[in-house]
């Protein structure tokens, strides 16, 4: 943990000093080279978030053994919330809203009516109120989870009845937050588009990316002598990937049905994000993500025996996340470069930053955090859990 | 048809399933082969020590489906794109991302079938036979019974070992020797006769009895035959007086009637009815024309039509013909004489 | 569960006893469902004879009833395929008791609903045009529009439906058939058996085709309600041309059928002493379930009524924020509001959520209310479009009235029918589901 936790910061602090120079040199890649990095870390940590929420909800019993690696994920909540100050400061170089005399004309009018929300003040407060929704929820699983491990029986039981209510109650501000969060964040880059799946559409890629993220660490602490030996077996790993199938589908139909009906309704406002985003360079991005984050995982899930490899499932956890920064960038450097990708090295070096930070403050939090929940009652059949 | 022939040569009823399953288990390590058992529920438990293959149904559902996407993308793509182009508002004729949705359900549609009706092949349902059902009381198979059945055994000793065995395991009743393959033979040999003879019943090729006299020599008045009843000896009646034949109009015209505003009336009705198939010059040229299956509309102006006489094109328009559906609706008389009139202009028209 | 109280044999007799003899008030019960189900078909016929004519569609309200009738049956029937399959694969034992009703409910809905798509067709007998097959005119159906979708959307739906729910009733048509008190009974269940005698090679044959239909079905439930909605959302129109709309349907659907599932189990429940098989666990289940997919319906209320301000489009915004909530339709608007959004919230408290009183109340204004919802998008959207001179008012006639109410009649006859003559209650699953009580006990 404490060279992970050096390695990270390193990268990050490596990171940071780039990013530096490119915002004294192009401050306007610099930012949105940001804003991809950004998006894609906080995806993933709210998505770690989402899927501690819902394995206390639905009472899974299998991801017992893996919940502190979800909780360890989303322990980076506290850094993701420090890390988006570059966004809300350089608001007015991202965002082409800020300064509506330099949009096309005929878009001014529709982005006057929106004023009331798109404005440097409230964005700013809202951004502020996601992120602190989110480190709230984090920090109050968190003490609850983290509480349980000294506790057994009767008290046991009672904390698993309140970390369960906690966790529906979570669940229902942090999906309105997260969507609204991706409304204002990634929507509003292209300010007169709209799309009332967006919201979704983010929320599945990230929860994708974070249960791939989840199948890399659990493999890693399960090796030999690591952390979550004989703990994770084959039969979780299992049992994860039919929800990683599960989400891959998910996310295909969504994003399909967005694609779907924008595209034969044909609608010039809507369309033409299609437009950008579908054609030349841009075009074979998005086939790439299609292949990468649908079709390959969909063949590679579907067989009983690979899911139960954990070597195989550390390759496509990695393959996820890899996926899912492209959809991220496909999401939003269109807006920078409309015409074709057009790569940068803050492309690098802003992931760098966001990725190595967060990870740093994540492994430190999750020193002296035991491996398993041990206070919690479906800890024991999710040790002998064998997939049905 | 083969688990129903044959021979059961143990067979042993439990009470529970617990004493099945360790019975089974006993068995299997005394390298007893060839069970079978009927338990009211699904027992997985049972398949490793029975020794049961992994069933390959999956492959041939995979199949399946695979064949369904094909078939259902295909469709729509000949539908589409190939033998009627359809342009809709200026998208592609080859919308893929239109095509998929009914691609899907083809596909879910044909492994569907595969399952369901593969499952039932493979069990060869419906098998409403079966040799168990001799043995009394079986039934409670289904109900709160577990049965265990054994086919072969090495020799007699091994049989009595094995019922020794299944004694000790908690069996309510061992029974020996169920049904003979002669027996079950023998059952599924009535039932080919009976459905053979069933089938000849019908068959006029196998069976004698058909009477083809009974069908050419109907006993019946044929047009212009005789009638003793009537006093002109005539079968045929003219209708009685007062009444009105439904198409109560003269089927003559006068040529000489027919005039400029004749005339353009008929164009008028022709560009209306006739053209989409016919073509506007009555040359056949049309997108219905085109396409139509498998018989095209006859060009107007082709010699067989122009020999036909008016009546012959009043006739056509009235009743119809062939795939050309009866416009007697639509055209009162006059306009179809209207009609028949500016054909005749067209085949003057060409002709020269 | 207390199933160890009784033994399988009294346990098989018990749960077919209804099959052998109608409990008293199913009579009555089938008298008035053969009456609604009779003024069904009265209806059915003035609209084959008379036309559209004589529903109140106009134009611009070309789709009103028929359709939010088709709409709303279609949504019904996918709780029965989600209890059945998804939390089949799910491993959700619970599931167990009710799935056969949940099932049976699916096909039953699922005639209702494939009827109204064959009515509103002005004419109704070349039904057969939407299929593709080589025409003498050469014309194909077009299928860049979402109606042939539909087409092979139900008619798949209603078949894996039909496989899926026949496949799992022969195990217990065998138990029928070994337990039918005459020999008439006798025969008849013994055919639709097929002659299952319960082998072990039988049963494994069963398992995995069983479970295969369940991995179908499930992404079929998904994928049938979305094309129901891309019928809308591939439109124009501001109301509904809106890309959360197949997420939203599903939801939606599976909401209503849930709450349809509460409203038939529960009497069932009561009527058939049911309460050790269907128990106070199962019963928050569904409340649970209730709870989470009215919260997500609510979730894509927020979502649209933000967007639609959002966008800035004036049509938009106005049949968002003037059209529905304070236009010809306001009061259904409010009412189903309340219905949908409100009435799942109840069910944050356990104890509301194992009355079965409070869960027959909700059913009942959660199945009305998501009625409601589609009327709302459908009439809602096409009664007020861009042009206010196309505006039109729209009132159903007594033959609209008449074809909604009927087919709930049709629906309970047909279930009736189901509840008498076939075995309603997974008979083997629940001997399973002993069998691994006791040995987990032991």
């Amino acid at each position: 943990m404490r060279r992970l936790e050096r390695d990270a910061l390193i990268v990050g602090s490596v990171g940071l000093v780039l990013f530096v120079i490119g915002l004294l040199v192009e401050p306007r890649q610099a930012l949105i080279s940001y804003v991809f990095a950004y998006a894609t870390v906080f995806t993933i940590v709210v998505g770690a978030l989402i899927q501690l929420l819902m394995s206390h909800v639905t009472g899974a019993r299998w991801f017992t053994v893996m919940r502190r690696v979800a909780l360890g994920i989303s322990g980076a909540m506290p850094a993701v919330a420090v890390l988006a100050l570059p966004v809300f400061v350089g608001v007015a170089v991202i965002y082409s809203w800020t300064s509506p005399g330099t949009l096309p004309t005929d878009a001014r009018p529709i982005v006057a009516r929106k004023g009331v929300w798109l404005n440097v003040p409230f964005f700013v407060v809202r951004g502020v109120i996601y992120l602190a929704v989110w480190v709230i929820v984090d920090a109050a699983i968190r003490r609850r989870s983290l509480g349980m491990d000294g506790l057994d029986g009767m008290a046991s039981a009672h904390a698993t009845r309140r970390v369960r209510r906690l966790s529906a109650f979570g669940l229902v501000i942090v999906g309105l937050t997260m969507t609204f969060a991706s409304f204002d964040w990634l929507m509003s880059l292209d300010p007169t588009w709209y799309s009332t799946v967006y919201g979704v559409y983010v929320f599945a890629g990230g929860f994708l990316a974070a249960l791939g993220l989840i199948a890399v660490i659990a493999r890693v602490a399960s090796r030999a002598h690591a952390p979550l030996d004989g703990a994770v077996t084959p039969e979780h790993f299992g049992a994860l990937g039919k929800l990683q199938l599960t989400f891959v589908i998910f996310w295909a139909y969504i994003a399909f049905s967005q694609f779907l009906i924008i595209w034969i309704g044909d609608i010039p406002l809507d369309s033409s994000w299609y437009v950008t985003r579908g054609a030349g360079s841009w075009g074979t991005l998005a086939l790439l993500v299609v292949v990468g984050q649908f079709a390959i995982p969909f063949l590679a899930l579907l067989p009983r025996a690979t899911k139960r490899r954990p070597q195989f499932m550390w390759s496509l956890g990695v393959l996820l996340l890899v996926m899912h920064m492209l959809d991220v960038y496909w999401l939003v450097l269109p807006s920078l470069y409309p015409a074709g990708i057009s790569f940068s090295w803050l492309d690098v070096a802003a992931p760098l930053m966001v990725a190595g930070f967060a990870t740093a403050f994540a492994s430190r939090r999750a020193r002296g955090v035991r491996p398993l929940p041990v206070g919690d009652p479906y800890l024991a059949p999710a040790m002998t859990y064998s997939e049905p | 048809m083969r688990t129903a022939m044959r021979e059961i040569r143990l067979l042993a009823e439990f009470g529970n399933a617990a004493q099945l399953i360790a019975a089974v288990e006993r068995l299997r390590r005394e390298r007893y082969h060839d069970l079978e058992t009927y338990t009211p529920f699904d027992i997985p438990e049972l398949d490793a020590n029975l020794g049961l293959r992994r069933p390959r149904l999956g492959w041939f559902v995979l199949a399946a489906g695979l064949a369904g996407l094909v078939a259902a993308y295909g469709i729509q793509w000949w539908a589409n794109v190939h033998s009627y182009p359809l342009n809709v508002g200026g998208r592609p004729l080859h919308s893929i991302p239109a095509f998929i949705p009914a691609t899907f359900e083809g596909t879910v549609l044909a492994a569907s079938l595969a399952s369901f009706f593969g499952a039932l092949l493979v069990l060869r349902f419906p098998k409403l036979w079966s040799i168990e059902d001799e043995v009394p009381d079986f039934y409670r198979s289904s109900i709160d019974r577990f049965w265990l059945a054994m086919h072969t055994f090495a020799s007699d000793h091994d049989r009595a070992h094995a019922e020794q065995l299944l004694k000790e395991s908690g069996a309510l009743r061992t029974i020996a020797r169920v049904g003979t393959e002669w027996q079950s033979v023998g059952r599924s040999l009535i039932l080919i006769m009976v459905l053979f003879a069933g089938m000849n019943a019908c068959s006029d090729r196998v069976g004698q009895g058909f009477d083809w006299k009974r069908m050419r020599a109907q006993p019946r008045y044929e047009p212009f035959g005789g009638s003793r009843f009537f006093q002109d000896g005539m079968a045929m009646r003219t209708p009685p007086p007062g009444t009105i034949p439904r198409e109560a109009v003269s089927t003559s015209f006068d040529t000489a009637a027919v005039d400029t505003a004749t005339l353009s009336r008929g164009a008028n009705r022709f560009q209306v009815f006739c053209a989409v198939c016919h073509g506007v010059a009555g040359n056949g040229n049309s997108v219905v024309g085109d396409n139509m299956l498998p018989i095209k509309p006859p060009l107007l102006t082709s010699a067989p039509v122009v020999r036909l006489g008016a009546t012959q094109l009043y006739a056509v328009i009235t009743d119809g013909f062939g795939h050309m559906p009866s416009y007697a609706a639509q055209l009162t008389p006059a306009d179809r004489w209207a009609v028949v009139a500016y054909v005749r202009t067209l085949q003057r028209g060409s002709a020269r | 569960m207390l199933l160890d109280v009784v033994d399988d044999g009294t346990l098989t007799t018990e749960l077919l006893a209804p099959n052998w003899t109608p409990s008293r008030t199913w009579w009555p019960l089938f008298v008035i469902s053969g009456a609604l189900s009779i003024l069904f078909f009265v209806a059915i016929g003035v609209t084959l004879g008379r036309g559209i004519g004589a529903w109140g569609n106009n134009i611009p309200v070309a789709w009103a009833y028929g359709i939010v009738d088709f709409v709303w049956w279609i949504g019904i029937g996918h709780a029965g395929t989600f209890i059945s399959a998804f939390l089949l694969l799910l491993n959700q034992r619970w599931r167990g008791s009710i799935n056969r009703i949940a099932e049976a409910m699916t096909l039953f809905a699922l005639v209702n609903a494939s009827l109204f798509p064959l009515l509103h067709l002005g004419r109704p007998w070349f039904f057969y045009w939407l299929i593709p097959y080589p025409a003498t005119t050469g014309v194909w159906p077009n299928f860049k529009s979402s109606l042939p979708w539909d087409v092979a959307a139900i008619s798949t739906y209603f078949t894996v439906s039909l496989m899926f729910w026949y496949l799992g009733l022969v195990p217990d048509l065998a138990a029928a058939r070994d337990c039918a008190p005459s020999l008439l009974r006798r025969r008849i269940y013994g055919i639709f058996a097929l002659g299952w005698r319960g082998r072990a090679t039988e049963w494994r044959q069963y398992r995995l085709a069983y479970t295969l239909l369940a991995g179908l079905a499930t992404p079929l439930v998904i994928s049938v309600h979305s094309i129901v909605s891309l019928d809308f959302s591939i439109t124009q129109l501001p109301g509904w041309h809106s890309t959360i709309f197949p997420p939203y349907f599903v939801v939606g659907a599976i909401y209503s059928g849930f709450a349809m599932v509460l409203m038939l189990i529960l009497p069932i429940r009561r009527v058939f002493g049911l309460q050790r098989i269907i128990t106070k666990q199962h019963l928050d289940n569904m409340g649970k379930l209730l709870l989470v997919t009215g919260s997500m319906v609510a979730y894509a209320y927020v979502c649209e009524a933000f967007v639609a301000w959002y966008s800035g489009d004036p049509f938009e915004r106005y049949t968002v924020f003037f059209a529905r909530p304070m236009g010809p339709y306001a009061i259904v608007f409010w009412v189903m509001t309340v219905c949908n959004v409100i009435t799942p919230q109840f069910f944050w408290s356990s104890r509301l959520r194992t009355s079965p009183i409070a869960l027959f109340i909700a059913g009942m204004l959660i199945w009305a209310g998501m009625w409601m919802e589609r009327f709302i998008i459908i009439v809602g959207a096409l009664n007020r479009d861009f042009l206010p001179s196309s505006w039109h008012f729209y009132a159903p006639t007594w033959v609209d009235w008449s074809l909604l109410i009927g087919s709930i009649g049709l629906f309970s006859l047909l279930f009736l029918a189901f509840l008498r003559w076939v075995p309603f209650v997974p008979v083997s699953e629940v001997k399973r589901l002993r069998f691994e009580e006791r040995r987990d006990a032991a």
